[in-house]
């Protein structure tokens, strides 16, 4: 308990620096005390949501990962591996299609597609022999592919200029940030955090083996219920947010094992920490590397992540 | 202690238990053998609960295992199972503590008691010099000493054992079946072990039943169910039984 204490003051601090940074560095550089009207609306209008909803994906990801990760006994479970993000991102266009601008509706249709391709990956990796690697990857290939192409079917329906800005948005975007995608996303990371960290003892065991944890009291069903139902939640809020921020939840979590060890109790709520680290210094690349023009943050979160996939794959 | 009363379980609609009763004494040691693919690892999972079964039923100190949470019977009940590889980097140490896992709450960290259960266990199985070694960095044996541990550890007064001697040598194989003997003759707990040493269950074993596609088709002493006549029926070899000389036990020899 000391030991998780004292690493999340750690992060925590590296958390409020990178905020920092993210707030204080960009195209142009923003002064806290400056009284340049223009300046203040870079820093509060315009960086403070997009930072704190970055740190609010960051969090949701990399939560959402560690928990999926535990639950399926393999560090390559990743939301936007397994299509859960991909679901997410259909049930917002969805809801985009159907309801317009009735915004609410976008999360609320996210959370459902991350639920369902959830389920539909689990069962067609899950054989009665249990849930090897290579499984479930394919599986997460497969329901990802076919999300894809209906997700490009869908953008046939859009003008020029939305089609870009969904483009831009489907590969991870936190220039469109709004306060109330920071307040719905900020709730979501809240709530799926408590929920993940509530069952850490539990993944403790679920992660040597589903029989392992049956054997010493754990009501397994109930753990994966809310363990899929947490981070449904929380990747349907981001990604209606942000859209698709690939490999969060891939990096950070194998990054605090290396560093702290598996125990669920520090991996799970730390992902949260860190994760918001990771993805608002990801974002500050992205506004800095070819500014004035920016990327996409899912385009640097991804090129960092795919050597490490490849990695764990190899080592797996 | 634990009792199954005439249980079947089916996966996909084939049986693969059927009408087996069982009772489980305090003090007692049953050992279960069989051909591969007889139902012995089924019958242990039915035992625990942790497959469901479509008749019959099993009692934990005359409760139904149905009505009890997975919590109640991981109080009681400790398995040690046929050991498994994680993917993820985890120590011995903290391997053994997930065995205390029924007696916390879930985001909980362990108290004085687990820690302290944690401990002896690891000193029981010679792990000291282990502890904070990474599962994945050990042998086979000594792995399969770590998943004991970790049942030692949760306290269970009924012990099941799923070949625990599978990967081990000949002195921890003794030291696995002392460590089980102890346990049952100084806190009565009682124990089911699946061996494919005959005679280890010979030596050990208070009651031995034997199992074939499905069935208990024998089950009493050694002496009674472990005949050249029942060896050859179960596992269509031939045997030489005589007297182990140094315990008095039956003695098992294979003639190829």
């Amino acid at each position: 308990m000391k030991r998780a204490v004292k690493i999340a003051v750690v992060l925590l601090v590296v958390l409020a620096a990178a905020i920092a940074a993210a707030l204080l560095f960009g195209a142009e550089w923003a002064s806290p005390f400056s009284n340049d009207a223009g300046e203040r609306a870079i820093l509060f209008d315009i960086r403070m949501p997009r930072v704190l909803l970055g740190a609010c994906v960051g969090a949701s990801l990399a939560v959402a990962g560690a928990g999926l990760q535990a639950l399926l006994r393999n560090p390559l479970a990743e939301p936007y591996l397994l299509g859960v993000s991909n679901g997410a991102a259909l049930g917002t266009m969805l809801a985009f299609v159907v309801f317009g601008n009735y915004v609410f509706a976008r999360p609320l249709f996210a959370f459902a597609g991350a639920a369902i391709a959830s389920v539909v990956v689990y069962s067609l990796a899950k054989t009665r022999a249990g849930m090897n690697v290579e499984r479930l990857v394919l599986s997460g290939v497969i329901v990802t592919t076919f999300l894809s192409s209906v997700i490009i079917m869908l953008t046939t329906l859009l003008d020029a200029a939305r089609l870009r800005s969904f483009t831009f948005w489907l590969l991870g975007d936190l220039s469109q940030a709004t306060w109330s995608g920071v307040y719905l996303s900020f709730g979501a990371a809240v709530i799926a955090t408590a929920i993940l960290a509530s069952q850490s003892r539990a993944l403790n065991l679920m992660m040597l083996g589903e029989r392992d944890a049956v054997d010493f009291g754990v009501e397994v069903g109930r753990v994966r219920l809310l363990v899929f139902g947490a981070s449904s939640l929380v990747v349907g809020a981001a990604v209606a947010a942000s859209g698709s921020v690939g490999y969060v939840g891939l990096i950070v979590p194998h990054l605090l094992r290396l560093a702290v060890g598996s125990d669920n109790r520090i991996v799970v709520p730390m992902s949260a920490i860190a994760g918001a680290a990771f993805v608002v210094l990801a974002d500050l690349a992205a506004r800095v590397a070819i500014a004035p023009r920016e990327l996409p943050v899912g385009a640097v979160t991804a090129l960092l992540g795919a050597p490490l996939f490849i990695y764990l794959l190899r080592k797996n | 202690m634990l009792e199954a009363r005439e249980i079947s379980v089916q996966y996909g609609g084939r049986t693969v238990l059927s009408d087996a009763s069982l009772c489980l004494s305090p003090g007692k040691i049953t050992a279960i053998v069989g051909a591969n693919g007889a139902g012995k690892t089924t019958l242990l999972k039915a035992l625990n609960g942790s497959v469901p079964i479509s008749s019959g039923e099993v009692l934990l100190d005359g409760t139904s295992l149905a009505s009890l949470s997975r919590g109640e019977i991981a109080r009681r009940v400790a398995v040690v199972a046929q050991e498994t590889e994680s993917r993820f980097p985890v120590t011995v140490r903290e391997f053994v503590l997930t065995g205390r896992f029924a007696y916390g709450s879930s985001f909980g960290w362990e108290d004085a008691k687990d820690l302290e259960a944690a401990t002896c266990a690891i000193a029981a199985c010679e792990l000291e010099n282990f502890k904070d070694r990474l599962m994945n960095n050990l042998s086979g044996g000594e792995r399969q000493r770590v998943v004991l541990a970790r049942a030692l550890a949760a306290q269970g007064r009924v012990l099941l054992l799923d070949e625990p001697t599978a990967n081990l040598d000949l002195a921890h194989q003794t030291l696995m079946f002392r460590l089980v003997v102890e346990r049952c003759a100084t806190q009565q707990y009682a124990s089911a072990i699946i061996t494919h040493d005959l005679n280890l269950a010979a030596e050990f074993a208070d009651e031995v039943v034997m199992l074939a596609a499905g069935r208990i088709v024998h089950k009493g002493a050694p002496r009674e169910v472990l005949t050249a006549a029942n060896i050859r029926e179960i596992f269509r070899v031939e045997v030489i039984l005589d007297t182990n000389p140094s315990s008095g036990k039956a003695r098992v020899t294979q003639v190829y």
